[in-house]
């Protein structure tokens, strides 16, 4: 593995760890915290109808868990990246759509972990830079450092995928 | 991309978007939203609120504050308690009970009546903040609907900084 093949990974790595991270990190706040105070979170916000509240009280955390999960740890990264990717859009829609109404509301951003602000073009950009994190990392792999990389897997016995023949293939040898 | 590739990825990707619904299901089971989630009385739009419904909740709350008949809180943000709030208000936004009780809930009895204000307009904050503390055991809650721009406008006294409580 040359020095930039390393330095490329690395960045790779580091992309996944802010991307698929702070997903992790929003996560596990909302599951170990009140499922009540978000629940009224995500109703400040006024984009979902009541009844769907409660869902996604209890299924959004755990998709940011176990997504970021999948991202930083390079287990199905891509995907992981893709669906991440999605979300991302929609909160920057929703946080877009709080500033064009006007509305004053917290943003409930890492359980206030980070101390309390409301919805603004700051909170915007955030997310738009972990947007583009997971962009990278589905438009450019997860690089070597993954536990499960994407098409390095034997596809069936006897066929190994060429990604495999290129990493196994000796020194020199093209 | 390979249809092979897409096919793998797209399963790969149900999976990640199904999991979760098992631990949110079990979550749910685990830790319930009280029954009273859903059910707050209906409020009011800002834009409805006249004149008249504005001045009697400003005589209601200088009465509140001269007479001393509550304890105050400012649901706001903290850039936004710190550039200036009604003197003797406590720090309280919605944010500080995401992960969990908020210590200051130590210093709050929950015997006393205690009005909370945030921004104003149609601002949530302190109509969530009064839903938390209630699971808390605080029942004698009132919200100053007006808000911080009538508290500015009532002539009662601003101070800055980080909170009287330290």
């Amino acid at each position: 593995m040359s020095k930039s093949d390393v330095g490329i990974s690395l960045g790779l790595l580091v992309l996944r760890l802010v991307g698929g991270g702070a997903l992790l990190l929003a996560g596990w706040l909302k599951v170990t915290g009140n499922p009540l105070a978000f629940a009224l979170s995500i109703e400040s916000f006024k984009l979902v109808p009541s009844v769907f509240v409660p869902a996604l009280t209890y299924y959004l955390p755990w998709f940011e868990v176990i997504v970021g999960l999948a991202i930083v740890f390079g287990i199905w990264a891509r995907p992981g990246a893709i669906l991440a990717g999605l979300l991302y859009i929609g909160f920057i829609l929703g946080l877009g759509s709080v500033l064009v109404r006007g509305m004053e509301v917290d943003c409930g951003c890492f359980a206030g972990l980070f101390g309390t602000e409301s919805v603004g073009w700051q909170t915007i950009g955030r997310n738009v830079v972990l947007l583009a994190c997971c962009a990278g990392t589905v438009f450019f792999g997860e690089g070597r450092f993954a536990l499960l990389r994407d098409g390095v897997e034997k596809k069936t016995i006897g066929e190994v995928d060429p990604a495999v023949e290129r990493e196994t293939s000796p020194v020199g040898e093209t | 991309m390979s249809v092979v590739r897409a096919k793998k990825w797209a399963m790969r990707g149900g999976i990640l978007l199904v999991v979760p619904v098992l631990f949110a299901v079990a979550h749910s089971m685990v830790r319930p939203l009280p029954e009273s989630f859903g059910k707050s009385p209906e409020r009011k739009p800002a834009l409805e609120r006249t004149a008249e419904d504005n001045e009697k909740e400003i005589a209601r709350l200088i009465e509140l504050f001269e007479s001393g008949g509550a304890l105050f809180v400012d649901a706001r943000t903290r850039r936004e308690f710190r550039e200036g709030h009604l003197m003797g208000a406590v720090h309280l936004p919605f944010e500080a009970f995401l992960s969990g009780r908020p210590s200051v809930l130590d210093m709050l009895p929950p015997e006393v009546p205690y009005m909370i204000y945030c921004g104003g307009g149609d601002c949530d904050a302190s109509h969530n903040v009064r839903e938390m503390m209630e699971t808390f055991g605080y029942f004698e809650i009132e919200i100053f609907e007006p808000g911080w721009p009538a508290i500015l406008d009532s002539g009662l006294p601003i101070v800055e900084g980080e909170g009287d409580w330290g």
